[in-house]
């Protein structure tokens, strides 16, 4: 099957601001993928490539094996709920989705009139009236309704409180249950997607920095802590992520596969939340200082 | 989906729609009332030989009427481009509703295109109708004017080609721009500049100039102080009927242009008489053959007259002017001329809406 999403050596810069730096990232088909960042990192730029709204300075992106948005039909497989879900004030949830009716071949409108009843959505409002949690619905309902292979969500949670954030997730997830659509979906808060990922990819700084699926990441991370020491003794094939040093302790963050078999270390799993604050402090401390970056951008 | 573009612009045209329905209505409501008027005003003086006592009072009233619906055909394509060619695409662009309507199953081009062509017809639709009704109303009082050519662009066709013009420029500018306000304000500054423009320097080039030549004897003239300097001569451009007089020039024999200096020259020796009238700097005396017309002059109208039978043995007036028939071609070719331009810009409007914004 083809991938979800495919990203070679992408890159996106305005003027001399990298929003998106030499990215590689394959997101294996069916997967519920949670794109994960600090504020910046150019999980937006990333999104707006993979649905066709930025074109990418240098590199390639496929979305379902073809190039976003490269025509109508290619448009029709591709859902997209944008930042801040957008939606016309001026219109009503009626009117919104006779639009999703009349720009959607695949318009599935009782698909559509279900979600928005079972939402409680009065149809005969005014998108400038509805909540921060409404309007999301509504833009996700538009997304859902066109019956694409891939939806993508651009931090649809962003603004909403918890009790939102949860029926809006919920949603997401009996659609995707139901129709087998393949998701990516970003937030800057892990917690946010962990309950409904089972794919991660972590931006810092413009850059992947992480990305997997989410019970081999767990099952390929431990924390490891002992009586302080150095930590050349570890096997070869565990990766340090991340050390730490107090007094008469050493923790230590290991990525690899094989056993830890020296006794003076405990092994623990670690939460996704963890694992993902390490590659993001990871992803910020390994950033290029001003004047290597700068060597950098004279070369590429 | 052209359900859905007109539902987004419905707001909008509706409002300029309703008001350009009223002026209409009001427009062919007072035609025939206020030509009726002209036509008795203008009766009554000519039979009184006071044409300026007794015009004063309609034209207080009633002739305000009249200015007034020539000037909502003018402005109206200014309108159209800034409220709805404009914020077309730069509300979607400021508000970010871009990223909802281009993300649905229309492409991009295609999407723009049927908004253009929903609007645009519209647009067009709603300077036509208006034109229409003010064009029919003041009919009577234009042709008692004689002067069509004086109300070109308030009259028949040209107004649609201005607001198809005017809503593309919007749209365009509105891409560019991205915020509606910027973008309504750059809109207005663009189609001003570009209808002076045109107005200017094109259209007098559309249709091919009559050109005649005019003995002074029968041209519109008159005797005026410079300084520095003496008293020199001066032709008006001839009032012909219905037609557009282009350019009105004082040539010699050869049909070289005379100069004011030559001129001065040419009355201070053949009319000595008038080139020593103690004549206050600017003040101008306009003289016919029949005799001095304007404020009573000091020497002997004879001596103007004389003067003048001298001048046009020499000088002869060549005039450029557009005739009355040509009219309706240049109606024609003035608004083909914008709905063109309006098409060029559409369609850059489609090429561009792909490559922005990234």
């Amino acid at each position: 099957m083809t991938s979800l999403l495919e990203a070679e050596g992408l890159s996106k810069r305005y003027g001399r601001h990298r929003a998106l730096s030499d990215c590689d990232v394959s997101v294996p088909a069916g997967r519920v993928a949670g794109l994960v960042g600090p504020n910046g990192a150019g999980k937006t730029t990333l999104l707006q490539l993979a649905v066709g709204l930025l074109e990418p300075s240098a590199g390639t992106i496929r979305v379902l094996g073809r190039r976003p948005a490269e025509d109508a039909a290619e448009l029709a497989r591709v859902g997209f709920v944008a930042q801040e879900t957008p939606t016309y004030p001026n219109l009503t949830v009626a009117q919104h989705l006779m639009m999703g009716e009349a720009l959607n071949p695949s318009w599935d409108a009782s698909l559509a009139e279900a979600r928005v009843g079972r939402l409680g959505l009065d149809v005969r409002q005014k998108a400038r009236s509805l909540s921060g949690g409404q309007r999301a619905q509504l833009a996700l309902t538009l997304a859902v309704a066109k019956r694409p292979e891939l939806l993508i969500l651009d931090e649809p949670v962003a603004s909403l409180d918890p009790l939102a954030r949860r029926e809006f997730l919920q949603g997401l997830m009996e659609t995707v249950a139901e129709h087998h659509t393949g998701v990516v979906v970003s937030s800057h808060l892990i917690s946010d997607l962990e309950r409904v990922c089972d794919y991660l990819v972590v931006l810092v700084d413009s850059r992947v920095v992480l990305a997997g699926d989410v019970a081999e990441l767990l099952a390929g991370h431990h924390l490891l802590t002992g009586p302080r020491r150095d930590i050349s003794g570890l096997p070869a094939n565990q990766t340090v992520i991340e050390e730490s040093h107090t007094d008469r302790q050493t923790t230590v963050l290991v990525r690899g596969r094989g056993p830890i078999l020296d006794p003076a270390w405990t092994a623990r799993p670690l939460s996704l939340e963890d694992l993902v604050l390490a590659y993001m402090r990871r992803g910020r401390a390994g950033t290029p200082g001003p004047s290597n970056r700068k060597g950098l951008e004279v070369v590429a | 989906m052209i359900r859905f573009a007109w539902l987004q612009a419905r707001t909008q045209t509706a409002a300029v729609a309703a008001g350009v329905a009223v002026a209409a209505i009001v427009a062919v409501v007072t035609g025939p009332h206020l030509g009726h008027l002209y036509a008795t005003t203008l009766a009554n003086c000519r039979t009184q030989q006071n044409c300026v006592g007794s015009i004063d009072p309609f034209s207080n009233n009633d002739y305000a009427l009249y200015g007034a619906l020539g000037m909502l055909v003018l402005i109206l394509p200014a309108i159209v481009g800034m409220f709805l060619g404009a914020p077309l695409l730069a509300r979607e662009l400021e508000s970010g509703t871009y990223r909802l309507a281009w993300t649905q199953s229309v492409g991009r081009r295609r999407w723009l295109g049927i908004k253009l062509a929903v609007v645009g017809l519209a647009s067009v639709a709603v300077a036509g109708l208006l034109s229409l009704a003010v064009s029919w109303s003041a009919r009577s009082i234009d042709l008692e004017k004689a002067n069509q050519f004086r109300y070109f662009d308030q009259r028949d066709l040209v107004p649609i080609g201005y607001a198809a013009f005017a809503f593309a420029l919007g749209v365009v500018v509105g891409l560019l721009v991205r915020k509606v306000l910027p973008a309504l304000a750059a809109t207005l500054a663009a189609f001003v500049a570009v209808r002076f423009v045109a107005e200017r320097w094109v259209r007098a080039h559309l249709v091919a100039a009559t050109h005649t030549a005019l003995s002074l004897q029968q041209a519109r003239l008159g005797f005026t102080v410079q300084p520095p300097g003496g008293v020199t001569f001066q032709a008006d451009p001839p009032n012909i009927q219905n037609a557009y007089v282009l350019s009105a020039q004082v040539v010699d024999k050869a049909g070289h242009q005379v100069s004011a200096a030559a001129l001065r020259q040419f009355v201070a020796q053949y009319c000595p008489t008038i080139a020593n009238v103690p004549l206050r700097p600017g003040a101008v005396f306009h003289a016919g053959h029949t005799g001095i017309q304007g404020p009573a002059d000091p020497a002997n109208p004879a001596a103007f007259n004389a003067c003048i039978d001298r001048l046009s043995t020499v000088y002869h007036q060549s005039v450029a002017y557009i005739a009355p028939t040509k009219y309706w071609p240049m109606q024609w070719l003035e608004m083909g001329l914008f709905i063109a331009t309006a098409l060029v810009l559409a369609g850059v409007a489609i090429w561009l809406v792909k490559r922005i914004p990234s």
